[in-house]
């Protein structure tokens, strides 16, 4: 079974997080995905990650997470010669991703207008944090100033301690994913119309689609969100501490609510409407409270699974990937041997699972530069111009 | 041209906020989406959101906020009559999403394997919390459950605080995004090769994708995470105080780090290694902190941001939303007179823009069962079995 980008060819120019994501994901489905870096100023997460040592050798953790599978060319898109190579690869490519400051790339004549010459079926990608126009078009910004610019951060925490920041690069990430979408709509339409896309995709946007019903019900009422810490308008859905660490329920529906007070012993206490429950919270938490601190955390959360109520005893991130679920769901992949990096490099590759030709990783993350002979052999450099262009620092 | 998905059929049994969104995504960018409700009761973000008129209507905004685009019909599935015309519906879909418990739909006879025989073409998404199988298959949970089981809240919070959920609902909407990508990408497949596919996608995995860096990193290092506050990392890509509020600053790349410093009038501190950042943070982030004590946090955004370093002021959601920047983007649709309810409404539409033929609203979110008569009648059934399938509660 073949996987459904096999046989696409993507060149991804990002750097960072949110664009070698979505490069990724492609990637993990089957894509060549080219990566280009600058020689002199490869990509950023090559030197971030939690081991100093790969930091230092342009193979930091921050660059593995989502290097696998992809080849890695060197070209200094400031020179005459970089950008040549750039569009004798663009015109069999069928995607490129960037993540520039916008008007960078057309500032360069390499924006979407040039390349649609030579590849009018291409699909561009052009990834931002606010767009490609407008009165924030020419701004930059990372993850976590989005997440402070969009409010994401002020409903973040309790009253005490809000605002508070989101542990994960949530906004990157779901940029990523929604690049990735994006792209593979685009390629779908392609199918259908013969014809190239550009897409403009921006990390503000996503972080208000991820605000959605919490705008969606400001707008509404001019009611604000606030921060509601780890405490939802239903005391059911909320946290409570056990008799050794932490729980979170989430008796939302009518049925969960019903089997939780069943079974806690207060059958009469279930299947109240919506309202009627954000109306009487109060004596709600308080049971909860009470007969929740009697067990341990892992007790509560077996027994209340059993009834078919959504719990969940709070775990580190570490705990949580010992869980043997894991082994079932196939999220990470060892990497037996990377060259440049050793052994021991597991990495997360994809969130969900397909019944055939599903997401798969082949080939480590690349060194910097690694598949340079290789890609310019192919595209007809002979040896000595590839060993010229190298002195030139073009590559 | 067309929008993508114009011309394909999406059956969406799904309820809540992670499978409705997937299918509006779908449903914006073409596709004809048919929302298949319990009778009477309908999906419980119909009675979930701020204005309580609403909830009592089942026309809660929680429900409005992703309803566009789509049909709806009610339909007992777990009546003889009820599984009939499921597939009956299933037969004329490409694609079928669905979030009910692991083995719900095959035990009512509408599983994958079930539907596939009469429609082998047939795109099958199931979302659930754990995946459809495993320890856990048979367990629930909710978006705040996954938060605290996965790790992701034992990374958000200060060492005060403790874990603290994030206040949006990011497992949803990552796993929603994920699911509309894996939903395009099956599409794309099947285009090419003719085959159907079953995806398995689910909060968990959804999870462990957003902490990819961190797992990565700790995996390598065996460095247990603890909350990831804005007071960690590199000095210049953290939260300060101002005269007025929060600053959040990323000058994270080195020309950004040079950037930043030449600004403020102290070039010798900046274009630093991200080694020599870690290890001088004190001193940069002391700094830091008396500088942006001076003025307001606007003042510094305008003032950064005009020299390309990326920052932003903190802003509630409220703010946010009435940056004119996201009026630009046009990221929300206005419904003006939508059918069952009062008053105008916005709600969020894409995170993307096409350069042609993108996403975009028709139609607004339909009332429970509003497309019964249409939707039966496109099927084949005849006015007097509508009107018995209505008389037996079967719709």
């Amino acid at each position: 079974m073949t996987r459904p980008y096999e046989g696409i060819k993507i060149i991804d120019i990002t750097h960072v997080l949110a664009g070698p994501f979505a490069a990724y994901q492609l990637a993990v489905l089957g894509a060549d995905v080219i990566k280009v870096e600058n020689p002199e100023d490869c990509d950023q997460s090559r030197n971030t990650g939690y081991d100093p040592e790969l930091n230092r050798t342009n193979m930091g953790t921050g660059y593995l997470t989502q290097g696998s599978n992809k080849r890695s060319i060197t070209l200094n898109l400031k020179t005459e010669k970089g950008r040549e190579i750039l569009m004798a690869l663009v015109k069999d490519a069928d995607v490129l991703v960037e993540n520039f400051r916008p008007g960078a790339f057309p500032a360069l004549g390499i924006g979407y207008e040039d390349m649609k010459k030579i590849n009018p079926t291409l699909i561009y990608c052009s990834m931002t944090a606010f767009g490609q126009d407008g009165p924030r078009g020419t701004q930059t910004a990372y993850d976590h100033v989005i997440q402070a610019l969009s409010g994401i951060m002020a409903i973040t925490g309790t009253p005490e301690v809000s605002p508070l920041k989101t542990g994960t690069q949530v906004i990157d990430y779901a940029t990523g994913t929604m690049a990735a979408f994006a792209i593979s709509t685009a390629l779908f339409q392609r199918e259908k119309t013969g014809k190239g896309q550009y897409i403009d995709s921006s990390m503000l946007d996503v972080a208000l689609m991820m605000l959605g019903s919490n705008i969606t019900g400001f707008l509404h009422t001019g009611k604000h969100p606030r921060p509601s810490g780890n405490d939802h308008h239903y005391a059911s859905s909320s946290l409570y501490e056990t008799k050794d660490g932490m729980v979170m329920l989430a008796a939302s529906n009518k049925g969960q609510h019903t089997r939780l007070f069943k079974a806690l012993g207060r059958p009469d206490m279930g299947d109240k409407d919506y309202d009627h429950r954000i109306a009487n919270r109060e004596p709600e938490a308080e049971l909860l409270k009470g007969v929740l601190a009697e067990r341990t955390a892992d007790e509560w959360e077996n027994y209340l699974q059993e009834s078919h109520v959504p719990a969940g005893r709070v775990r580190t991130m570490g705990e949580a990937l010992q869980d043997p679920q894991l082994k079932t769901r196939k999220i990470l992949h060892r990497h037996p041997e990377v060259p440049g990096v050793g052994e021991n490099v597991t990495v997360p590759m994809c969130a969900f699972k397909l019944a055939h030709g599903g997401p798969s990783i082949e080939t480590p993350p690349p060194r910097l530069g690694e598949h340079n002979d290789e890609i310019l052999g192919k595209l007809g450099y002979a040896a000595s111009d590839i060993a010229a262009l190298r002195d030139a620092g073009v590559i | 041209m067309s929008r993508p998905f114009e011309g394909i059929k999406v059956i969406d049994i799904t309820h809540v906020l992670a499978g409705p969104f997937a299918t509006y995504q779908l449903a914006l960018l073409g596709a004809d989406v048919i929302k298949v409700e319990q009778p009477g009761e309908g999906d419980q973000s119909r009675e979930s959101g701020p204005d309580h008129d609403l909830n009592q209507a089942k026309m809660g905004t929680s429900y409005l906020n992703q309803g566009s685009n789509k049909r709806c019909i009610t339909l007992d599935l777990k009546t003889a009559q009820g599984q009939e015309i499921m597939r009956r519906l299933a037969k004329s879909a490409d694609v079928l999403v669905e979030n009910y418990r692991a083995g719900a739909l095959r035990a009512l006879g509408l599983g994958y394997d079930d539907l596939r025989v009469h429609n082998p073409g047939l795109i099958y998404c199931s979302l659930t919390a754990w995946g459809q199988d495993g320890p856990r298959g048979d367990h629930t949970a909710y978006d705040q459950v996954i938060q605290g089981y996965s790790g992701v809240m034992s990374i958000t919070g200060t060492a005060e605080s403790g874990p603290m959920r994030c206040g949006p609902q990011l497992l949803d909407f990552g796993t929603g995004t994920t699911a509309a990508f894996a939903i395009a990408s099956a599409l794309f497949h099947r285009e090419r090769t003719g085959e159907g596919q079953h995806i398995d996608g689910c909060l968990t995995d959804t999870a462990f994708v957003l902490m990819s860096a961190q797992i990565t990193g700790w995996l390598r290092t065996g460095k247990e995470l603890g909350p990831q506050t804005t007071g960690r990392g590199n000095a210049s890509h953290s939260a300060y105080e101002t005269k007025d509020g929060t600053l959040m600053v990323g000058a994270s790349n080195r020309g950004q780090h040079k950037r930043l410093f030449e600004a403020l009038g102290r070039p010798e501190m900046g274009d630093k290694s991200y080694e020599y950042r870690r290890e001088n943070r004190d001193a940069e982030a002391a700094f830091l902190s008396d500088i942006f004590a001076t003025r307001t946090a606007q003042e510094w955004e305008e003032f950064l941001q005009a020299r390309h370093v990326p920052a932003a002021r903190l802003r509630t959601v409220a703010e946010a939303v009435n940056d004119p920047q996201v009026a630009h983007r046009a990221i929300h649709h206005r419904h003006n007179d939508a059918p069952g309810v009062d008053g105008p409404f916005t709600v969020p539409v894409a995170a993307f823009k096409f350069a042609k033929d993108g996403p975009r609203v028709d139609t607004p979110p339909p009332p429970l069962g509003a497309h019964n008569d249409e939707v039966l009648t496109e099927l084949g059934y005849g006015a007097a079995d509508i009107a018995g399938f209505r008389e037996h509660g079967v719709i």
